[in-house]
C-alpha cells in the first residue's frame, strides 16, 4: 500500500515535471509565432500600387500648403506665401504684440541674418518636403504598368517641382539641385550655380508646358498655363526678357485668364479658380480647418469686438508702402520719389490710389464692412495701424471660420496672379525697347497699355457700395488715372520713366503678396531700397534705428541644423 | 585521493547510520521575530552533518534521531539549539537586522545577505508624503543612486525617475514589478498603504533576469500578504493641508505703468498705453474701458489662481492568515484638491490578497488591485499654462468687471493671455476618468523537495475616458466638446521552476528556470464636435453639438517571449555565485533579428565569515561583491520600426485639387522607412561593492561603484530635408557611459534609557556621457541638446558678460548687431570680431555633481521625531521665466506682466544692475538662449518633519485596538538653494535637461495624522 502510495506520488512529480518541460517547448514554439505584429492603421511599401498614385499626387500638391506637420508654426515661419519676405522688404512690419513676439520674424525685419532662424529652416524644409513628394509621386508613376497620360501627370509635378526650387533659388544662398532619379542623401549644396539651377528649372518647366493638358477637370490641378506662367516669372528672373515676353504672351493668348472686375475680388471666395486666377494654392476648411492658409494664419486682423476672433495682427502694412498709394492730381503715383515725403495718416487729405484701402486697414476707414478703429490695433505703439486685408474674407460670409483658427477660411492663395504675367511682360516689353520713349517705340507703348489696364481695374474699384465695404470714398479722395496716352504722353513716357512706372506699379498691384522683396533683388536696387527705407522709417519705428542691409544678407544661409545634420554634405 | 577517500567514507558512514538508528522525519517553521517567515535558514541536527534548510515558507523537514538537538543558523540571527520535535516553531532572534531582510529579486527572493548584486531597499517606516497618491514622490532623496522629481500637481503623476544616469537618450524610465508582473505605468494609481516592500534593482547582475525591459533599473514592488495567526484590523487616516510655499513677485498696477514708461523712453518711444495714457507719467484710468464696466485695480492673479486646499486619506485593511493560506483586504480613499482652482485628484482603490494552501503540494494565489481616479488638471509647465499666465497676467485688470462677469483682457488691452480665473472656471466640468486593473493569480505546486513549480497569470487592464469642454472666452469663439478613450490589456503568463536544496548543510543552491510571454495592447478612440447652443455642462454633450465633427483613434501593440534561468550557489554563507541569463524575443524587431540574449554573472565573498577573520565587534560583517551583466532596451516609441511605412493623412497630406473651398481628396505620405537589422540596444554594466556592519551593527554601511556602458543605442539620426518625411529610420548607432558611486550608512544608537536614535544617510554620485549618438551628427537639439563627449541635456548658447557701461565698451566691443550702453554683453568667444553662431557654447549640465538624503528619526518613549533632508548639487536650471521676469518686451510688451526686480534693472544711476536697461524693443537679441537664463539649482531641502506618538498599550486596549499612532507632519519645510525660480526641483524634461517654464507650484503641506490597529 504504501508502496502504490509512494508510485503514485512520484508518478505526481514525474507528471508535474513532464507538464512543466511540455509547457516549455508548446511556449518556445507557439508564442514565437504570437510575435509576428503588423502595423495598425498604416501600410507597408510593398502595398503601394497604381491606385496609391492618386494619394500621392494629392500629396505633392498639398505641400503647396507648407503645412507638413501640426506645429502650425513651421508653417508660419516658413510660409508658401512669402509674406516673411515682405517684413524684409519695405512694403511691411513684422506686427502683432513687441519685438519679441516670433522674434525670429524681427530678426529678418530688421535684417539681422542668422542662420539658425526660423524662417532659414523652415522654408528650406517645407519646399525640399515639397520636393520630396514630388519625387515619390513621380517614381510611382515611373513603376506604375497600368496608368493612362503618364507623361501629363509628370509634366503637372515637373512644375509643381519647378516652383519650389523657383522659390528657393530666389531665397538661399546655395541649394542642392536633384531629380527624382537622384540620391538626395549624396547631393551637395551648390553642385549647381544659381544660372545652371534656373536653367534646369526652365527645361523642366519647358518639358512640361509640351505634354501637360489644356484644362483640368479638377481645377486646383495646375494645366499647361501654369508651366507657362512659372515660366515668364523665372525668365523674369534671369531678365531673359524676350523669353518673359513669349511665355507672357502664351499665357495672356490662352483667353483663360483675365483682370478681376474690382481689385477687391481677390478676397473673395467665389473667385477661387476664376478670372487671375493662374497658379493658386487651393486652401479649405477640410478636416476641422486644418487645410486654412496656416502660413498667414497669425496675420489676421485683432478686431474691436472679435469680427475676425482673436487675431494675432502680425504683417501690417508699412508706412512707406501707405505713402505709396498717394495719387498726384492726375491720380498718378510719385514716381519721383517724394511719395514718403507726406505721411498717409487720418488727416491727410490728398489722392490716394483705392487699392490702399483694399490692401491694409487705416483708422477710421471701414475694413470689410466695419469701421477700423485703434481699438483693431494689437500694438499700436509699436507696430501702428494698418493690418492686411488680402487674406481675410467677408466675416458676416458663412465660409468664414468662427473662433480658432481665427478669420480663416477656404480662401485660396494665388502664387501668380494674372496682373502679375500682365505687369511682367510690360517689364519685358519695356527691358526690350530700343527707343527712349513711347513715341519711338511700339514696344513701350504695349506696356503702358498693360499698366493702364491695371490701372484702371483699380479705378473701376472705387465703389462705395461694393460689398463688403472697404472704401469710403466720403472720407479718402480716390483718385487713380492711367498714364497719358495722348497729347505729349508718348514724350512723357520714356523708357526710364515707363521703367519706374511698372515697378511702381508691381508694388502697388502685388503689395503684401509675396512679391516685393524679390523684385528689388531681381531689379538690384535692394540694398539701396531697403536701407534707406529703414532709416526713413526708424523715426516712426525705433526699432529700424542702426538696422542696415549688406549684399551678403540678401540670400538667406543655408539654415544651421541642416548644415550640422548633413556629415559635412553642406557648407554654408 | 586521500580528500576523496574520506569523503567515500564519511558518505558510507552516513548511509550506515541512516539504517542503523531510529530515525523520525519531523518538519517546522522558522520565523523571525515579526512572524515573518524565514527562508534558507540551515538546520542541522547537532554534532552531525545531517541538515537541511528551510524553503520559502519558512518550512523545513528532516529526519533526525529522536531526542537529539537541532541547530538553526542564519545570516543576521543568533543562532539557536533547541530539542527537535515535530511540528516544532523556531522564532529567530535578530543579530543584525539587516542582513536578515528578504529581498525580491526577480521570480524569486533572497536574503538580502546572499546578494551578490546592488540592491536599494526602500526604508518604508520613514516619513512619507502623506497626502500624495503617488508613492514614488516619498522615494524621492531616499534611495542612493535613484533620482526622482516629482510633479507638484495633484496625482503626482508626472515623475520622473532615473536609475543610475541615463543609460539611454530613449524614454530611461525603469520597470516596475509588482507582485511578480511587469508593467511601466505609472504608480500614481497604487495605494500606498498598500505596499510592503520597495527595492531596486540598479546593476545588471540583479536585474538581468528582466532582460530586455531592464536597462533603465527595475522597481520592485511586494504588497502586503495577511499575516499572523489573528485577524489584524489597520485603519489609517489623514488630514494635509496645503499651502503655496512661494509665488513670483510681481509688479503691481502702479510699478507695471512705471516700468512700461520707463522702457518706452528708453526706446525712443512716446509711451502710450490704454489703461495708463499717454502723459509724461502713466495716470492709470479709473476704468479700463469705455463702458465703466471694468475698474481699473491691483490684482495679484497668483493670489487669485491659488489658494490653500486639502487632501483627505483614509485608508483600510483586514488581514488574516493561518496554515490554510491568507488574506489581505484593503480599500482607500484619497482625496487631494489642487492649489489651482477647480482642480483635483481622486482616487478609490481596493485590494484583496490571498492564498490558499491547498495540500502541501499544492497551493494557489491571487494579488488584485482596482483603482479608480479622477482628476482635473490644467496645462502647467510652460508658457501658456495657468501658473505662468497667473505670473504674467496684467496687474490693473480685475477677475470680474462690475456684472461678475469674467474680464477679457484680450479685448481690453490686445493681450495673448486669456484671464486665468476664466480660463480655469469655463474647465470646471472637465473630466479624466481612469481605471485601472492590475493582478496576478498562480498556482504553486512543489512536488517534490526544494523545488517549486509556479505558474502565474498576470493581467493589466487600463482606461481612460475623458471629457473636456471647450467653452468660450470671448464671444467670437467657438465652443466644443471633445472625448477621447482608450483601454488597453497586457497579459503576462510566467512559468517557473524554482529548485532550493542544500547539500551536506553548505552547498546552498538556489536554481531557477523560467518562460515567460508578454502581450501589450491598447486602443483608443477620440471625438469631438463644436458649436454649442448653450454651455452648461448638462447639455454639452458630444452628440448634441452642431459643428463639424472630428474623430481619431488607433490601435498599438507588442509582444515579447522569454526563456530565462538564474543559479544561485552559495558555499556555508561565505561564497556566494550567481549566473543569470534571458533570451527575449520581440515583436519590435525583425524576425531574424528579434532575439538577444542577456547574461549576467556575480559573485560575493563573505570575508568575516572566514575562520581567519578577528572575532571582534569592530567589524562584524563583511561582503564584497562583484557583478557582471547585460540588459536591453526595445522600448522605443515605435513599434513596427522594421517596415517602411505608408498613411493616408487626412491632416498634412491631403488637398483640396477638386477646389470644393471645405473638402480634400485623401493623400499618401510615407510616414517611416524600416528597418531589418534593428537590434536591441544593450547595456553592460560592472559593479563592485561591499556592505559592512560595524560595532556590533550599530553602523551599516553599503557602498557601490559601477560602469555601465550602453552600446547600440536606438536613435533616429537626423534626416536632411531633403530626404523628405518618413526618411527617419530607428538605427543601432549610440554610446552611452555611465559611471558613479553610492553610499548608504545608517546608524543605530543603542537605548539610552528611553532614548534612542537611528540615522540614515545616502550619497551617490553618477557622470553621464554620451559616448557616440550616430553617423551623422555630434549634436541634436537647441537649447539644451546631446552633444557627443557630454552628459545629456547639456544647455547651450551664448555667454553673457555683464552690461555695457560706457560707449568705450560698446565700441571696443566686437560687432554685435544691437549693442548698446546698458544692454548686455555677448562674448565674441572665437575672437573673431563678430557675435554670432559660432559664439554659442556649452553654458550649463543639468547633471548633479552628486545627490543625498539623510533620515534621521529620534525616538523617546512612544514619541518618534523623524526629519528628512534631501538635495542635490551642482546641476543647472533652464529658467525660462526669467524672459518674462525680467524682460519688459518679452511676451507681449503692452500687456504681461513682469518681475519685480525690473524695477532694479540697468540705468546710467544703478550701474551695478544685473538686468539690462527697460526697453520695448530687442535689437540686441537678449532673450536668446544664454547662460543668462541658466542657474545653478543646487539645493538642501528639509522635505519631512514628523512626530509620531505611539499610545501606550493600556489606552489602545482600551478602545480594543492593539496600536494606537497619532502623528503630526510638515512637508517641504525649507530649501536652501540660490536659485531664483520658485523651487529647484523641476522634473526632467527632454534629454533629461531641467527647464522651468512656469511648473506647477510646490505645495508645502501639514499634515495631521492616526494609524490605528485592531
Amino acid at each position: 500500500m504504501n508502496k502504490l502510495c509512494s508510485y503514485v506520488l512520484m508518478s505526481k512529480k514525474y507528471a508535474c515535471l513532464s507538464v512543466i518541460v511540455s509547457i516549455f517547448v508548446l511556449l518556445s514554439a507557439s508564442c514565437s509565432d504570437q510575435l509576428d505584429l503588423k502595423p495598425q492603421g498604416e501600410f507597408t511599401a510593398e502595398q503601394l500600387n497604381d491606385e496609391s498614385i492618386e494619394g500621392l499626387m494629392s500629396s505633392a500638391y498639398q505641400g503647396l500648403e507648407a503645412h507638413f506637420f501640426d506645429d502650425n508654426n513651421a508653417a508660419f515661419a516658413g510660409p508658401i506665401t512669402n509674406w516673411v519676405f515682405d517684413v524684409r522688404s519695405d512694403d511691411a512690419y513684422k506686427g502683432g504684440e513687441g519685438v519679441s513676439m516670433e522674434a525670429n520674424i524681427h530678426q529678418l525685419e530688421i535684417q539681422n541674418i542668422a542662420s539658425d532662424n526660423a524662417t532659414c529652416l523652415n522654408k528650406w524644409e517645407n519646399n525640399y518636403l515639397g520636393i520630396a513628394r514630388v519625387h515619390k509621386a513621380m517614381q510611382a508613376i515611373n513603376d506604375a504598368s497600368n496608368v493612362n497620360e503618364k507623361e501629363a501627370l509628370l509634366g503637372e509635378l515637373k512644375t509643381l517641382r519647378a516652383w519650389y526650387y523657383f522659390d528657393l533659388n530666389r531665397i538661399f544662398k546655395s541649394i542642392p539641385y536633384f531629380t527624382e532619379d537622384d540620391d538626395p542623401k549624396t547631393v551637395p549644396n551648390g553642385n549647381k550655380s544659381r544660372e545652371e539651377i534656373y536653367a534646369a528649372i526652365k527645361a523642366d518647366l519647358e518639358e512640361a508646358y509640351a505634354v501637360m493638358k489644356e484644362s483640368q477637370d479638377q481645377p486646383g490641378r495646375f494645366n499647361k498655363y501654369v508651366a507657362a506662367a512659372l515660366l515668364t516669372k523665372v525668365n523674369a528672373q534671369t531678365s531673359t526678357w524676350a523669353e518673359v515676353q513669349k511665355w507672357a504672351d502664351i499665357v495672356i493668348n490662352s483667353g483663360k485668364y483675365s483682370l478681376y472686375d474690382n481689385f477687391a475680388d481677390m478676397s473673395k471666395l467665389e473667385f477661387n479658380n476664376k478670372k487671375e486666377s493662374i497658379m493658386a494654392i487651393q486652401f479649405s476648411t477640410a478636416n476641422d480647418n486644418i487645410h486654412i492658409n496656416f502660413c498667414n494664419l497669425l496675420n489676421t486682423t485683432r478686431s474691436d469686438g472679435n469680427v475676425f476672433g482673436s487675431g494675432d495682427d502680425f504683417f501690417l502694412g508699412s508706412q512707406n508702402l501707405v505713402n505709396a498709394f498717394r495719387t498726384d492730381d492726375n491720380g498718378l503715383p510719385y514716381l519721383d520719389g517724394t511719395f514718403n515725403k507726406v505721411n498717409v495718416t487720418t488727416d491727410y487729405a490728398g489722392n490716394v490710389d483705392p487699392r490702399l484701402d483694399l490692401t491694409v486697414g487705416r483708422i477710421g476707414m471701414p475694413f470689410r464692412g466695419h469701421l477700423y478703429t485703434e481699438g483693431w490695433c494689437r500694438d499700436y505703439s509699436t507696430y501702428g495701424e494698418h493690418s492686411g486685408k488680402k487674406g481675410l474674407i467677408d466675416p458676416s460670409s458663412p465660409d468664414m471660420v468662427q473662433g480658432f483658427p481665427w478669420g480663416a477660411s477656404g480662401l485660396n492663395f494665388c502664387l501668380i496672379r494674372y496682373a502679375d504675367i500682365l505687369l511682367l511682360k510690360a517689364e519685358a516689353l519695356i527691358e526690350l525697347a530700343t527707343g527712349s520713349n513711347a513715341a519711338e517705340d511700339e514696344k513701350l507703348v504695349e506696356a503702358r497699355n498693360l499698366v493702364n489696364q491695371i490701372r484702371q481695374k483699380a479705378a473701376n474699384s472705387i465703389d462705395g457700395n461694393y460689398t463688403p465695404v472697404d472704401l469710403d470714398p466720403f472720407t479718402a479722395n480716390y483718385n487713380v488715372g492711367l498714364y497719358p496716352t495722348s497729347g505729349d504722353g508718348n514724350l512723357y513716357w520714356t523708357r526710364e520713366r515707363a521703367r519706374m512706372a511698372v515697378r511702381f506699379e508691381r508694388r502697388l498691384e502685388l503689395a503684401m503678396e509675396g512679391h516685393r522683396w524679390f523684385d528689388l533683388v531681381r531689379w538690384g536696387t535692394a540694398i539701396e531700397t531697403i536701407n534707406k527705407y529703414m532709416e526713413e522709417e526708424s523715426a516712426l519705428r525705433p526699432y529700424y534705428v542702426g538696422a542696415s542691409l549688406t549684399e551678403d544678407e540678401i540670400y538667406l544661409p543655408i539654415p544651421i541644423s541642416q548644415i550640422e545634420n548633413s556629415n559635412g554634405l553642406y557648407t554654408q | 585521493m586521500e580528500q576523496l577517500k574520506k569523503m567515500f567514507l564519511s558518505l558510507a558512514l552516513l548511509l550506515v547510520s541512516t539504517i542503523m538508528y531510529a530515525q523520525s522525519e519531523i518538519s517546522g517553521t522558522v520565523v523571525d521575530a515579526s512572524g515573518e517567515t524565514v527562508i534558507g535558514a540551515t538546520v542541522m541536527e547537532k554534532g552531525t552533518s545531517n541538515g537541511t534548510v528551510t524553503d520559502f515558507d519558512g518550512n523545513f523537514k528532516l529526519k533526525v534521531n529522536e531526542g537529539t538537538v537541532l541547530v538553526f543558523s542564519y545570516i543576521g540571527y543568533l543562532t539557536q539549539e533547541l530539542p527537535a520535535k515535530d511540528g516544532m516553531q523556531v522564532v529567530m532572534k535578530d543579530n543584525a537586522k539587516e542582513l536578515a531582510e528578504v529581498v525580491v529579486t526577480g521570480y524569486t527572493t533572497q536574503r538580502k545577505a546572499d546578494l551578490t548584486g546592488a540592491v536599494a531597499v526602500m526604508d518604508m517606516k520613514g516619513a512619507k508624503s502623506e497626502g500624495d497618491p503617488n508613492m514614488l514622490n516619498s522615494m524621492q532623496g531616499k534611495l542612493p543612486g535613484v533620482n526622482i522629481v516629482t510633479d507638484a500637481a495633484p496625482g503626482g503623476g508626472n515623475a520622473s525617475i532615473r536609475v543610475r544616469g541615463m543609460s539611454t537618450v530613449n524614454g530611461a524610465a525603469p520597470l516596475y514589478v509588482i507582485d511578480g508582473v511587469a508593467t511601466t505605468e505609472n504608480l500614481n494609481s497604487l495605494n500606498s498603504a498598500d505596499i510592503e516592500s520597495i527595492q531596486v534593482l540598479k546593476d545588471a547582475s540583479s536585474a538581468s533576469i528582466y532582460g530586455s525591459r531592464a536597462a533603465n533599473g527595475v522597481i520592485i514592488i511586494t504588497t502586503k500578504k495577511g499575516k499572523g495567526d489573528k485577524i489584524t484590523v489597520n485603519v489609517n487616516y489623514s488630514a494635509s493641508l496645503n499651502v503655496i510655499a512661494k509665488q513670483y513677485e510681481v509688479l503691481d498696477a502702479q510699478q507695471w505703468g512705471e516700468a512700461y514708461w520707463a522702457a518706452n523712453i528708453n526706446a525712443g518711444l512716446k509711451p502710450s498705453h490704454p489703461f495708463y495714457g499717454s502723459g509724461d507719467t502713466p495716470q492709470l484710468a479709473a476704468y479700463l474701458d469705455a463702458e465703466g464696466k471694468v475698474k481699473s485695480s491691483n490684482t495679484n492673479w497668483q493670489d487669485e489662481v491659488f489658494s490653500s486646499a486639502w487632501t483627505n486619506n483614509v485608508s483600510a485593511s483586514v488581514s488574516n492568515s493561518s496554515e490554510k493560506g491568507s488574506f489581505m483586504l484593503s480599500g482607500n480613499y484619497i482625496n487631494q484638491n489642487g492649489l489651482m482652482e477647480h482642480t483635483f485628484y481622486r482616487r478609490y482603490t481596493a485590494r484583496i490578497n490571498t492564498t490558499y494552501n491547498i495540500s502541501k503540494v499544492f497551493s494557489v494565489g491571487e494579488n488584485l488591485m482596482i483603482a479608480q481616479w479622477t482628476d482635473r488638471g490644467y496645462g502647467t509647465g510652460d508658457d501658456r499654462g495657468i501658473p505662468y499666465t497667473a505670473m504674467r497676467q496684467l496687474p490693473a485688470i480685475p477677475v470680474t468687471d462690475s456684472d461678475g462677469t469674467f474680464t477679457n483682457p484680450m479685448a481690453l488691452c490686445g493681450s495673448d493671455i486669456a484671464n486665468p480665473m476664466h480660463e480655469l472656471y469655463n474647465g470646471r466640468d472637465n473630466t479624466n476618468d481612469s481605471w485601472r486593473i492590475f493582478g496576478n493569480a498562480y498556482i504553486d505546486i512543489k512536488p517534490i523537495d526544494g523545488l517549486t513549480l509556479k505558474s502565474n497569470l498576470g493581467i493589466e487592464h487600463t482606461q481612460y475616458f475623458s471629457k473636456t469642454l471647450g467653452r468660450r472666452i470671448q464671444a467670437s469663439d467657438m465652443n466644443s466638446v471633445s472625448r477621447a478613450y482608450g483601454q488597453g490589456n497586457t497579459f503576462t503568463w510566467t512559468n517557473t521552476a524554482n529548485y532550493l536544496k542544500t547539500f551536506a548543510g553548505v552547498h546552498h543552491i538556489n536554481a531557477l528556470l523560467g518562460t515567460e510571454y508578454i502581450k501589450y495592447g491598447f486602443e483608443d478612440l477620440s471625438g469631438a464636435n463644436r458649436d454649442y447652443a448653450f454651455e452648461d455642462a448638462d447639455y454639452m454633450q458630444i452628440g448634441s453639438g452642431g459643428g463639424e465633427q472630428t474623430i481619431g483613434g488607433g490601435k498599438a501593440e507588442w509582444a515579447l517571449f522569454s526563456l530565462f534561468g538564474k543559479i544561485d550557489y552559495n558555499f556555508a554563507d561565505r561564497y556566494l555565485v550567481s549566473a543569470t541569463l534571458r533570451r527575449d524575443q520581440t515583436s519590435r524587431l525583425y524576425k531574424d533579428n528579434n532575439s538577444g540574449v542577456f547574461p549576467a554573472f556575480s559573485a560575493a565573498w563573505r570575508a568575516s565569515e572566514e575562520k581567519f577573520w578577528p572575532k571582534n565587534n569592530v567589524v562584524s560583517d563583511l561582503k564584497v561583491r562583484a557583478a557582471w551583466g547585460q540588459n536591453g532596451n526595445s522600448a522605443i516609441s515605435d513599434n513596427y520600426a522594421y517596415y517602411t511605412r505608408y498613411a493616408y493623412n487626412l491632416r498634412h497630406g491631403s488637398y483640396d485639387l477638386n477646389g470644393t473651398n471645405n473638402s480634400v481628396v485623401p493623400g499618401i505620405v510615407a510616414t517611416s522607412s524600416g528597418n531589418k537589422d534593428l537590434k536591441w540596444e544593450t547595456t553592460t554594466q560592472t559593479n563592485i561593492g561591499f556592505d559592512a556592519q560595524m560595532f556590533e551593527g550599530k553602523l551599516s554601511l553599503s557602498f557601490d561603484y559601477y560602469w555601465k556602458n550602453t552600446k547600440d543605442m536606438l536613435t533616429i539620426p537626423p534626416t536632411l530635408s531633403v530626404e523628405g518625411e518618413g526618411a527617419a529610420m530607428w538605427m543601432n548607432t549610440g554610446e552611452m557611459k555611465n559611471n558613479g558611486w553610492e553610499l548608504t550608512m545608517t546608524y543605530r544608537s543603542p537605548q539610552y534609557g528611553d532614548f534612542s536614535w537611528n540615522g540614515t544617510f545616502n550619497i551617490s554620485q553618477y557622470k553621464n556621457e554620451l559616448v557616440k549618438f550616430n553617423d551623422v551628427v555630434t549634436s541634436q537639439g537647441g537649447d539644451y541638446r546631446l552633444m557627443v563627449g557630454q552628459p545629456m541635456g547639456v544647455y547651450y548658447g551664448y555667454v553673457t558678460d555683464g552690461i555695457f557701461q560706457n560707449e568705450d565698451q560698446v565700441s571696443n566691443h566686437a560687432i554685435q548687431q544691437g549693442k548698446g550702453v546698458g544692454r548686455l554683453i555677448f562674448r565674441d568667444i572665437d575672437g573673431n570680431g563678430v557675435v554670432d553662431d559660432n559664439d554659442r557654447c556649452i553654458i550649463g549640465d543639468p547633471n548633479p555633481d552628486f545627490a543625498l538624503g539623510l533620515n534621521l528619526d529620534f525616538n523617546y518613549k512612544g514619541f518618534t521625531l523623524s526629519a528628512f533632508f534631501s538635495g542635490e548639487f551642482g546641476f543647472d536650471i533652464y529658467n525660462t521665466t526669467r524672459r518674462q521676469l525680467e524682460f519688459m518686451h518679452y511676451g507681449g510688451g503692452s500687456s504681461t506682466n513682469h518681475g519685480v526686480d525690473i524695477l532694479n534693472a540697468w540705468s546710467p544711476t544703478n550701474t551695478d544692475a544685473t538686468i539690462p536697461a527697460l526697453t520695448m524693443v530687442d535689437n540686441n537679441n537678449e532673450t536668446r538662449m544664454s547662460n543668462y537664463f541658466v542657474e545653478d539649482g543646487s539645493y538642501l531641502k528639509l522635505k519631512y518633519l514628523k512626530l509620531n506618538y505611539q499610545l501606550p498599550t493600556n489606552i489602545a486596549k482600551a478602545i480594543f485596538a492593539s496600536n494606537i499612532n497619532v502623528f503630526g507632519q510638515v512637508e517641504n519645510i525649507f530649501t536652501i538653494t540660490k536659485y531664483k525660480g520658485l523651487d529647484p526641483e523641476v522634473i526632467l524634461g527632454g534629454y533629461g535637461a531641467r527647464v522651468d517654464s512656469g511648473l506647477y507650484p510646490r505645495a508645502r503641506t501639514f499634515t495631521l495624522g492616526l494609524n490605528v490597529t485592531f
